[in-house]
């Protein structure tokens, strides 16, 4: 699984990292950094989770398959 | 067709809504309910005339169109104050550069190092209603918690956090008629000028006033205008919208004891409980903007000039966004709830607010797990259109 960060929609509400900690980081100021993540096996349904929580909708998510599982549109 | 009718919303939307009435106070969530369910693009003819949009898909364009929609002329209807708030009331590029001074200090780094300290103020103000045994959720705790940080982390004396406070509660909450609440208001704010100008010389170290007085935007460094336009609205924001929300939440985990319960058993569902708490009583109910270009939005052409009204309590319980949407549902999970507002005036203090609510929710529970509510003594804010909240929430323990 991946995880893209489209930075121009992060607003560092930082709901990523909350839901997530460890795996969806921030930087200094509080944005995501996720802009290329590979998820590690075991925590693809934590980060997918933690995607959906954002409210910018700044996170996409890709199964291995490059397949979108969100968001939907 | 003449130019003035084009002008004119259609009478099929115009709907007799003023989130200043009567009827708004008493039932803010029955009327924004009704008005997304039958009306979800408004017009209103009252307070010269707005657009009040109630759906979260509506509210989430309007707040990202920065383009269409300016926030330079106030984002409140009416308009309270002449005093500027900024950054809330600006537009890029002004808007961007405030914000890159203000963000990195109230990003969850620092604010999660106020955290052990918070807690600790939390858990004393508790301390104390316990060996009184009677106080008040808002009084005793919520509001001396939120008064003591926000005004220590700008500079300002936070002993006299209750002058700042006072002045801003009697408009956000309606407590004082608002001729008389804007007399105080402009006294605080002189004082709050005086203030300002007294510590230029030598501001706390580590305070938002010292990175102020040092701050650029533009190329150039902040004016003093522009400073005090930004404590004004940390002021504002920092003093007002927390409290509302403990109050809220504390109210309805009064009610109801399963809630309570489940809270105490597992604090590790705190976090999704708050953002619960958040999606359902807003404290910011709303805020507007005025059309700089003529827009098409559900079917309604909005012209430049025209105000428009964002409901975030409205889109909150948006059913097209969330499920059960009446539903208070402390494991709701994902909850893009708007509280903070979305896009880029999104809440600059969103990350301490978080952790406000949290400290004061868990002292409570933690110190007074049974405490009961006074219902009979509750007092409701005169004005929910501005502020969503409890003037007095009594409890004996």
């Amino acid at each position: 699984m991946k995880i893209q960060l489209d930075r121009s929609l992060c607003q560092g509400h930082a709901r990523c990292a909350a839901k997530a900690p460890g795996l969806l980081l921030l930087d200094e100021d509080g944005y995501s950094t996720a802009f290329d993540l590979d998820v590690p096996s075991g925590q693809e349904s934590i980060a997918l989770l933690a995607a959906r929580n954002c409210p910018e909708r700044a996170l996409r998510v890709r199964d291995d398959a490059g397949n979108p599982l969100w968001p939907p549109d | 067709m003449d130019e003035a009718g084009l002008s004119q919303p259609a009478p099929a939307v115009v709907r007799d809504f003023d989130h200043h009435g009567e009827g708004y106070r008493a039932n803010p969530l029955g009327m924004l309910g009704e008005l997304r369910r039958t009306c979800p693009f408004a017009w209103s003819e009252h307070h010269g005339g707005f657009w009040v949009a109630t759906r979260y898909e509506t509210v989430v364009a309007v707040s990202r169109n920065l383009g269409a929609f300016s926030s330079a002329e106030g984002t409140v209807i009416p308009t309270v104050s002449d005093r500027r708030f900024l950054p809330i009331e600006s537009d890029p590029p002004e808007l961007q550069d405030i914000r890159s001074v203000l963000v990195p200090l109230f990003a969850p780094r620092p604010m999660q190092a106020e955290a052990p300290r918070i807690r600790a103020e939390a858990a004393s103000l508790v301390a104390a209603i316990c060996a009184r045994g009677e106080g008040d959720v808002v009084l005793d705790l919520a509001q001396p918690l939120t008064g003591r940080t926000t005004l220590r982390l700008i500079g300002l004396p936070e002993d006299e956090w209750h002058d700042y406070a006072g002045p801003i509660h009697d408009i956000t909450m309606g407590s004082l008629p608002l001729e008389s609440a804007s007399s105080n208001f402009e006294a605080m704010v002189e004082r709050m000028r005086a203030e300002i100008r007294r510590l230029r010389s030598s501001p706390p170290p580590g305070s938002v006033l010292e990175r102020l007085f040092e701050g650029e935007i533009l190329g150039r460094r902040l004016t003093e205008d522009e400073i005090d336009g930004i404590v004004l609205l940390l002021l504002g924001g920092g003093l007002d919208t927390s409290q509302a929300l403990i109050g809220s939440a504390a109210v309805h985990l009064g009610r109801t004891p399963s809630h309570r319960r489940a809270l105490i058993e597992d604090p590790s569902r705190m976090d999704d409980a708050i953002e619960e708490f958040l999606r359902l009583w807003p404290p910011t109910q709303a805020q507007s903007r005025t059309c700089t270009r003529t827009t098409e939005l559900m079917g309604q052409a909005v012209q430049p000039g025209q105000k428009l009204l964002m409901s975030y309590a409205a889109a909150n319980r948006d059913p097209a966004q969330f499920e059960d949407p009446e539903t208070v549902d402390l494991a709701r999970n994902p909850n893009r709830q708007l509280a903070f507002g979305i896009g880029p005036h999104r809440c600059i203090g969103s990350h301490l607010a978080r952790i406000e609510i949290d400290a004061c929710l868990r002292a409570l529970l933690d110190g007074i797990p049974d405490y009961r509510l006074r219902e009979d003594a509750l007092v409701f804010s005169r004005d929910p259109g501005l502020i969503y909240g409890y003037l007095r929430v009594p409890i004996t323990v």
